[in-house]
């Protein structure tokens, strides 16, 4: 029992050792096993938005879009994919640094535009992380509330059904 | 262990879902002290249907099972409906593991209501060119029962259930006792009219389904009311729309004050006496606490749905029976055979542009069996049913980004046009080579063997898809789609959640293990009513026929017990 005790302690303080130099970000602490910094995703959340400025509209949801997204990027995402997700945005960021960009967020909306069609072209990560960003953004608007009951037919109790109305 | 009599019951019920449900339904409305067991949890109506409520966005991954559950579990989600609003229904693969010796997705719901509570809801009755299917081409073995035995049950269960449908007058496909229809879309109404001016013997109907849509006073007894047509019955349904087994068998036996339900119960095996030559009662492993416990009763329905009604027959050994209850003539596990739900023809309509369907309804067109029906006329047995779907949605871009691609997705541009498909449903033929056995080394978590599996297609299966192919692509023409493609999805037996046989009916005890009642021909106080009974499979989604032959069976041994006779 003690050595199995002593084996489980072990094992929790491997599992620390590599969780800890990844624990980079303390403001998002449920992403932390994702290995990013705050800054990346603060970065990944400037894109979202850029992809697809939503700006006023009421898309009420239960979490921030970056929470979606980070979501997603955890949970539903193979291991193998995360890594190129985090290659790609890597790539982004020296990019940016490269083109002296200071900060993705300041830019004008067309140096954005020019910057996001970059990562389109790039290489293979690149592209899979602007894809999976801008899917995971688009799916996080027309899920919600505001899209489905304003842009859709959608109707949670629909109570009926017309096989044939007029358009 | 508790006293001792509290583990003697007049009946013993195995497995609480749709079949087991109708067993305990059917003895207790008749007095009958009835032990349902089951080896999972308890679900009760509206109480634990945790996401029954939940609206679209409220789903932390908008409805995707996560990466680690997928991968871990790749036979469960291979299933159209695991995901994330209906997951906590389905077994996982890890939960209870099996031995594919021939690729076999085994689709399971361990739950007080078994699958029924994810179950889509299709149920068309049998015809007597079901149940003579074997005698005439020469396969299985006949059927001991006829149409005409089971109409009367099929009714009984229709007019508890609740049944939405058509009286269409089709000797392929009887009609029953039907609450009104929903709705044909247009495009469906276009297409039953194309199939009749051009084949006589083709049919497009309303598929029926298990929907209340007009209140009658069983179902205010049992506090179900009308279908709402949200489509999102595998989640349970808050007005009782569908019928599952939590909604309607097990509550209306409880209030008879003669049903003990028992979750968490493992059947391990049924005992067998040598000196009354009957079985005596059932050995149970608390699936927590993985103690032994024996019950005792006078009659056991095996109701553990096909493929654990077989494994716990098979586990179930003894001197009289070496290799399984009942199993004298060697047919025990075999004869296993499902519905082939590989082949889909898809395409798109451009007609009846102007017109959308509005709301929502649970349920589709279904085309009956048309070949090999009245003769054998193809290159392959039997023949194939037909669902058929047709949709249309509004026409939104996803392409560009910034302002571009927020004005694409916040402006549809119309229409687009119907998608439409046909989905076949192909009755195979039961063979001795598909069977499932014992592993002889390998066991669970409760210390029952695991269960093997050599269940795969064959030819006929093949040629009878490429008919289907042929066929619908014709039809489709005919009816003007466009686009039109054909899909071999390559899936394994199982995905179609309908296997069936094993412990089969017939005339004859040296080819058969059951009776025409469903009893055991060497253990008559044993009946065995869900899909392992199947001595032939149809095209017909079967559950329907699994609740009939039930019923039947229950007031069979009901008989029987005030008898004496068993
Ligand atoms: C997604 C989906 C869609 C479907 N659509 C249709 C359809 O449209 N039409 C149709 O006809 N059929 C359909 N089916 C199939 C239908 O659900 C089954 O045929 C039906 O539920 C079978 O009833 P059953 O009682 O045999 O099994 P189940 O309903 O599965 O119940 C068996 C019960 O036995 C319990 N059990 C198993 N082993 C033991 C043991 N050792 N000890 C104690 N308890 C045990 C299980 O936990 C389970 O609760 C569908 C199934 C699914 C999953």
């Amino acid at each position: 029992m003690k050595r199995r005790q002593a084996l489980q302690s072990l094992a929790i303080l491997g599992a620390g050792l590599t969780i800890l130099p990844s624990c980079r970000t303390k403001k998002y602490p449920e992403y932390r096993a994702l290995g990013l910094k705050e800054d990346q995703i603060e970065l990944v959340d400037q894109v979202a938005t850029a992809v697809l400025p939503v700006g006023q509209l009421p898309v009420e949801t239960p979490e921030s879009r970056l929470d979606f997204i980070m979501t997603m990027l955890r949970d539903c995402t193979s291991p193998e994919d995360q890594s190129r997700y985090k290659n790609g945005l890597e790539a982004f960021q020296s990019y940016l640094k490269d083109q002296f960009h200071p900060s993705f967020s300041t830019l004008n909306q067309r140096d954005q535009m020019k910057a996001l069609a970059y990562l389109q072209e790039g290489d293979k990560d690149q592209q899979l992380f602007y894809e999976h960003t801008r899917r995971w953004a688009i799916q996080h608007f027309t899920t919600s509330s505001y899209y489905l009951t304003n842009v859709l037919d959608f109707h949670f109790v629909p109570g009926h059904f017309y096989g044939c109305v007029v358009i | 262990m508790g006293n001792n009599t509290d583990h003697h019951f007049e009946a013993i019920v195995i497995g609480a879902g749709m079949s087991g449900g109708w067993a305990a339904k059917e003895l207790c409305d008749h007095g009958i002290k009835t032990l349902l067991l089951e080896r999972g949890r308890n679900v009760e109506h509206l109480k634990d249907y945790p996401t029954t409520n939940m609206q679209p966005w409220e789903f932390p991954h908008r409805g995707n099972i996560p990466y680690a559950v997928s991968e871990a579990n790749p036979v469960v989600s291979r299933c159209y409906a695991f995901r994330e609003d209906a997951a906590h229904f389905f077994v996982k693969d890890t939960e209870h593991p099996y031995i594919q010796d021939q690729p076999f997705d085994w689709i399971r719901g361990y739950q007080v209501g078994g699958k029924s509570i994810m179950w889509a809801r299709q149920v068309q009755r049998w015809s007597n060119f079901d149940f003579e299917g074997p005698a005439r081409d020469g396969f299985a073995v006949d059927w001991p029962i006829r149409y005409e035995d089971l109409a009367p049950w099929y009714t009984h269960v229709e007019k508890f259930i609740g049944v939405s449908g058509n009286k269409d007058g089709l000797d392929v496909l009887p009609d029953g006792d039907f609450l009104p229809p929903f709705e044909m879309s247009c495009v469906e109404t276009h297409f039953q009219d194309v199939i009749r001016n051009n084949y006589a013997d083709r049919h497009l109907i309303y598929a029926r389904c298990a929907h209340i849509t007009e209140m009658r006073d069983v179902f205010r007894k049992q506090g179900r009311t009308l279908c709402q047509g949200r489509n999102l019955c595998q989640r349970g349904c808050p007005y009782g729309g569908y019928f599952n087994a939590n909604s309607t068998l097990i509550p209306w036996a409880q209030r008879t004050g003669n049903l003990s339900l028992q979750p968490h119960t493992v059947v391990q095996s049924i005992l067998y006496d040598d000196q009354s030559g009957k079985a005596t009662g059932v050995r149970v492993i608390n699936a927590l606490t993985k103690e032994t416990t024996e019950y005792y009763a006078k009659i056991i329905f095996v109701n553990a749905a096909t493929l654990n009604t077989n494994l716990i027959l098979l586990n179930s050994t003894s001197g009289r029976f070496p290799n399984g209850l009942g199993n004298d003539s060697g047919v025990l596990g075999k004869y296993v055979a499902f519905h082939n739900y590989r082949a889909h023809v898809q395409g798109i309509y451009e007609g009846h542009q102007q017109f959308r369907t509005d709301g929502g309804r649970p349920t589709s067109g279904y085309v009956p069996r048309f070949r090999n029906v009245y003769r054998q006329e193809m290159d392959f047995l039997r023949g194939y049913a037909t669902g058929f779907y047709s949709s249309k949605h509004k026409a939104i871009s996803h392409r560009g980004m910034g302002p571009e691609l927020l004005d694409h997705l916040t402006h549809p541009t119309g229409y687009g046009p119907w998608q439409v498909s046909a989905g076949m449903m192909g009755e195979t033929i039961p063979k001795v080579t598909n069977f499932v056995r014992l592993d002889e080394a390998r066991t669970d978590e409760w210390g029952v063997p695991l269960l093997r599996m050599n269940i795969s297609h064959d030819d006929n299966d093949e040629r009878m898809i490429q008919d289907f192919f042929e066929q619908f692509s014709e039809m489709f023409a005919k009816a003007g789609f466009n686009q039109v493609t054909t899909h071999d999805s390559g899936q394994a037996p199982g995905l179609d959640i309908h296997e069936m046989g094993g412990v089969r009916m017939g005339r004859d005890p040296q080819t058969s293990m059951l009776n025409q009642w469903n009893q055991m021909h060497a253990c008559p106080n044993v009946y065995v009513t869900d899909g392992a009974c199947m001595t032939s499979v149809s095209t017909q989604n079967p559950s329907l026929t699994f609740m009939a032959l039930t019923a039947r069976a229950a007031n069979h041994a009901i008989d029987q017990l005030k008898e004496g006779a068993i």
